[in-house]
C-alpha cells in the first residue's frame, strides 16, 4: 500500500472506530425519525387531558349548545359565579359566565380563569356558539333553505403547482417540500464541513503539539501527510452521512407501514418518492467533497500554523465568518432561490457548496450547476497547492505564532 | 568507507543563515557524533540529511550516490522534539510507523513482537500510550525507530528524558546496533557519551564545522602539553625555563603537580630531564576531554 493509503487508513479507522462517533451516528436517526414520530403519535393522542370549564349561564339558552368534545367538558354550574372565584379547585380549568342574548350584545361572555387559558380553549367555545348563533340568525329571515344556499356558495379553490421542465415536461411540485429538503441539505453540508474541516485541524494540531510530526515526516512527504488526512477525514464525513442515510430510510418505511394514512407521512412519502432525493444525495456528497477540501485544507493550514487550540482562534475567525455568511446566504435563499444572492452565491467555490444545496430541490439550469461545480474543482486544486506550502513548513515550526508577513514568506518557498 | 556524505550544504531561512558550506562525512558501521551548541544548525542538518527539508545547495550523497526519496525507508530518525500518538494503542501505532517506513503490515507486527520481547513489554502492546510513563513512551519511541532495520540512524539527543539506568541499556542498545554494522549518527550534548561512543565527530558552531575527524586523534590534537607528575618530594625541581608548575597538591603517598611543559620535545625526553632531579611516582600526560575542546571551541570568538 503506498503511504498515502496508510496515512488514510489510520486516519479514516481511529476515528470511525471511537465510541462517539459509532454513538452519534446511531444515535442521530434516531432522534431524527423518533422526532417526526414522536409528533404525529402525540398529535393523535390529543393531549389526553380533559380540561372542565363550568358554565355560569344566565340566559339558559347557551348551555345544551356547547357540546363536550374530547379535551374539553362543559359543566352547569349549581352555585353563583362568586363562588367559583374564591373556590380555588383544581379540576376546574375556567369558568364561562353568559351574561345576556348573545345576538343582542356579542360581547356579553366572559372566561374567567386561573391559568392563562390557551387558543384552543377559545377557539372551542366561540367556533361553536357562532355556529349556533349564525344558525339562529339565519333561521330568524325565515327563507327555505337559506343555510343549504349559503353552504353552496362557500368555494374555495384547490391549486396544484406543478413545474414545467426545458422540454415541457410536467412535475408535479411542492414549494413547502423543497424548501424544507433545502433547508435539511443546507443544514447538513453546513454541519458537514464545519464539523469535519475541525476535525482536520485538531488532527493536525494534535500530530504538532504531540511532536510526532517530525517522526511521520521523516517517513511520509508532508503533501502527502495532509492529503491523507483529508482523504481520511473525509470519508468519515461520507461514512456518517451514508449512515444516516440508510438508517434514516430505514426508519421511515418502517414508519410509514406503522403510520401510513395519517397526513404528515403522506407528505414524507410523496417527498421520498418523488426520486429527487437520491439526486439530491449525490450532489450532496458531491458538493461535501468540494466545499469540504477547501474548508479542510484551510483548517489543516491553521492547525499547522499555530502551537496551541488557543491561538487557533485568530485564523479561524475569517473563515468562520465566510462559512457563517454561506449559510446566512444559503437559508435565504429558500425563499427567493433564483434572486440575485442565491445565483452569485452559488458560483463563490466559498460558499456555493451550501447555497446551492438550498437550490437545487428548486431545480438548477444545467449550466449554472456544471460552472458551480467547475470553479469549484478549480478553488480546490488551488487552495489545496497554497495551503500544502503553508502545512509543510507550518508543522515543523515552534514557538512564536507566526505573523502574516512570515506565512506570505512560507507561500513562496 | 564513506557511508552518507554533505557536500557544502547551505540553508538559508528567511534573513538567517542556517547551514554555511556544511560538508561531514560520517564513515560506514561507525558511530559518529554531531556536536555543537544551541541553535548551531545540527537539527537543520539532520532535517536534511533526513529529507524533512530540502538544502539551498549542496548535494547529499547515500552510499557514495546521490540521496533518493526510498533512502528515507533505510534511515531510522529518533528526532529530539519527538512523540507518539497519545491516544492510540502502543502496538497499533508501532505497526503504523514500520508500515510508514516500508514493512509490510504483517512483518511490522513479527519484529515489533520481538522488540517487545527483547525490551520485556509486550504487556504495553494493548495499552494507550498516554497511559505509559514518559521513560516507557521513549522505550516505544526507540523500537518504532529501529524497527525497521535501517543501515542508516540518526539519534538526536537519545539520551534526553531518560533516568541513568535507561539510559545505559538505550546506550548499550546504540552500541550493539554498531556491532551488527549499523552506521549512527549521534547527536547530543552530553560530551562524556560522546568519548564513550563516538568514533567520529564534527562539531557545528555558528552554521559551519568547525572540527571534524577521529575523537582519539582530535583529543591527542588538542593536547596543552600539560602532565600530573607524582613524586615523593614537595620540591619539584624543573630545568630552568622549560616547564611551569600549574598546580599541586598532596596525595596519600606523596606530591601531585600539574606541570605544563613549555618547550618542545617528546614524552619520552621530558621524563628524563625529570628523572635528574626528582623520585617520579608516576607520569602521565593530560588528553583534553571532549567536554574541555567543546568548551573552548564554541567560547572562543570569530
Amino acid at each position: 500500500m503506498s503511504q498515502i493509503g496508510i496515512v488514510i487508513q489510520r486516519e479514516y479507522l481511529t476515528r470511525v472506530r471511537k465510541p462517539s462517533f459509532i454513538i452519534l451516528t446511531l444515535l442521530m436517526p434516531v432522534l431524527f425519525v423518533g422526532l417526526i414520530v414522536g409528533t404525529i403519535y402525540l398529535s393523535k393522542l390529543n393531549a389526553g387531558e380533559i380540561k372542565h370549564i363550568v358554565v355560569v349561564d344566565e340566559t339558559k339558552e347557551y348551555l345544551p349548545v356547547l357540546q363536550n368534545t374530547d379535551q374539553y367538558h362543559f359543566i352547569e354550574a349549581e352555585e353563583g359565579f362568586q363562588d367559583f372565584r374564591k373556590n380555588s379547585d383544581e379540576d376546574i380549568y375556567a369558568t364561562l359566565i353568559i351574561t345576556g342574548d348573545l345576538l343582542q350584545d356579542p360581547s356579553a361572555l366572559t372566561l374567567y380563569s386561573r391559568k392563562q387559558v390557551v387558543g384552543g380553549t377559545i377557539e372551542t367555545i366561540t367556533s361553536q356558539l357562532n355556529k349556533y348563533l349564525s344558525d339562529k340568525k339565519i333561521n330568524s329571515y325565515n327563507i327555505p333553505e337559506l343555510k343549504d344556499i349559503l353552504e353552496k356558495s362557500k368555494i374555495s379553490v384547490k391549486m396544484q403547482t406543478i413545474r414545467w421542465d426545458d422540454s415541457g415536461k410536467e412535475s408535479e411540485s411542492s414549494a413547502e417540500a423543497a424548501m424544507s429538503i433545502g433547508m435539511i441539505f443546507t443544514f447538513l453540508i453546513y454541519l458537514f464541513i464545519f464539523s469535519y474541516g475541525g476535525m482536520v485541524m485538531s488532527g493536525v494540531l494534535e500530530e504538532k503539539t504531540n511532536r510526532i510530526v517530525e517522526v511521520m515526516v521523516s517517513s511520509v512527504k508532508p503533501f502527502d501527510l495532509m492529503m491523507g488526512k483529508l482523504i481520511g477525514i473525509g470519508f468519515v464525513g461520507l461514512t456518517q452521512f451514508g449512515l444516516w442515510g440508510i438508517l434514516i430510510t430505514g426508519f421511515t418505511l418502517t414508519g410509514a407501514t406503522l403510520f401510513s394514512g395519517t397526513e404528515a407521512f403522506a407528505n414524507i412519502e410523496t417527498v421520498l418518492a418523488s426520486g429527487n432525493i437520491l439526486i439530491l444525495c449525490l450532489y450532496f456528497v458531491l458538493f461535501f467533497i468540494g466545499g469540504y477540501l477547501i474548508y479542510a485544507s484551510l483548517f489543516a493550514a491553521i492547525g499547522a500554523m499555530v502551537n496551541s487550540q488557543e491561538d487557533t482562534q485568530q485564523f479561524m475567525m475569517p473563515i468562520s465568518v465566510f462559512i457563517g455568511f454561506a449559510f446566512y446566504a444559503g437559508f435565504y435563499s429558500s425563499q427567493n432561490p433564483d434572486g440575485p444572492l442565491a445565483f452569485w452565491t452559488s458560483f463563490i467555490p466559498l460558499t456555493s457548496p451550501i447555497v446551492m444545496m438550498t437550490r437545487l430541490p428548486y431545480g438548477v439550469p444545467w449550466w449554472e450547476l456544471v460552472l458551480s461545480i467547475g470553479l469549484l474543482i478549480i478553488t480546490v486544486i488551488l487552495i489545496i497547492q497554497l495551503t500544502a506550502k503553508i502545512y509543510r513548513i507550518g508543522i515543523l515550526m515552534y514557538g512564536k505564532k507566526p505573523s502574516f508577513s512570515e506565512i506570505m514568506k512560507w507561500l513562496k518557498y | 568507507m564513506i557511508f552518507l556524505e554533505t557536500k557544502n550544504v547551505i540553508k538559508q531561512y528567511s534573513g538567517h543563515l542556517a547551514l554555511d558550506k556544511v560538508s561531514i562525512q560520517v564513515p560506514e558501521k561507525k558511530i559518529f557524533g554531531l556536536l555543537g551548541p544551541n541553535g548551531a544548525g545540527k537539527t537543520t542538518l539532520i532535517r536534511i540529511i533526513n529529507r524533512i527539508t530540502a538544502p539551498d545547495s549542496g548535494e547529499v550523497f547515500f552510499k557514495n550516490r546521490p540521496l533518493e526519496a526510498n533512502d528515507v525507508y533505510n534511515i531510522g530518525y529518533l528526532p529530539e522534539e519527538r512523540g507518539l500518538y497519545k491516544k492510540m494503542k502502543v502496538g497499533e501505532q508501532a505497526i503504523y510507523l514500520a508500515r510508514l517506513k516500508g514493512l509490510s503490515a504483517k512483518e511490522a507486527e513479527s519484529r515489533l513482537k520481538i522488540w517487545f520481547q527483547k525490551f520485556d513489554i509486550q504487556n504495553w502492546w494493548n495499552k494507550k500510550l498516554e497511559e505509559l510513563s514518559k521513560g516507557m513512551q521513549q522505550k516505544v519511541q526507540f523500537i518504532t525507530t529501529v524497527v525497521h532495520d535501517p543501515e542508516l540512524m540518526i539519534f538526536d539527543e537519545p539520551f534526553s528524558g531518560f533516568d541513568p539506568l535507561n539510559a545505559e541499556s538505550l546506550k548499550n542498545e546504540i552500541l550493539e546496533l554498531k556491532e551488527k554494522g549499523k552506521t549512527i549518527i549521534f547527536s547530543t550534548h552530553n560530551m562524556a557519551s560522546v568519548e564513550e561512543i563516538c568514533d567520529e565527530i564534527a562539531l557545528i558552531k555558528s552554521s559551519q564545522v568547525v572540527l571534524n575527524g577521529n575523537v582519539t586523534e582530535i583529543r591527542n590534537r588538542f593536547k596543552n602539553h600539560i602532565f600530573k607528575i607524582q613524586t615523593t618530594s614537595e620540591n619539584f625541581r624543573l630545568e630552568n625555563n622549560t616547564g611551569e608548575i600549574i598546580d599541586s597538591q598532596k596525595t596519600y603517598n606523596g606530591y601531585l603537580f600539574r606541570v605544563k611543559s613549555l618547550i618542545e620535545r617528546t614524552n619520552s625526553e621530558f621524563l628524563s630531564s625529570l628523572l635528574v632531579n626528582n623520585e617520579i611516582l608516576s607520569f602521565e600526560e593530560e588528553i583534553p576531554s571532549m567536554n574541555d575542546i567543546f568548551i573552548q571551541l564554541v567560547s572562543e570568538k570569530k
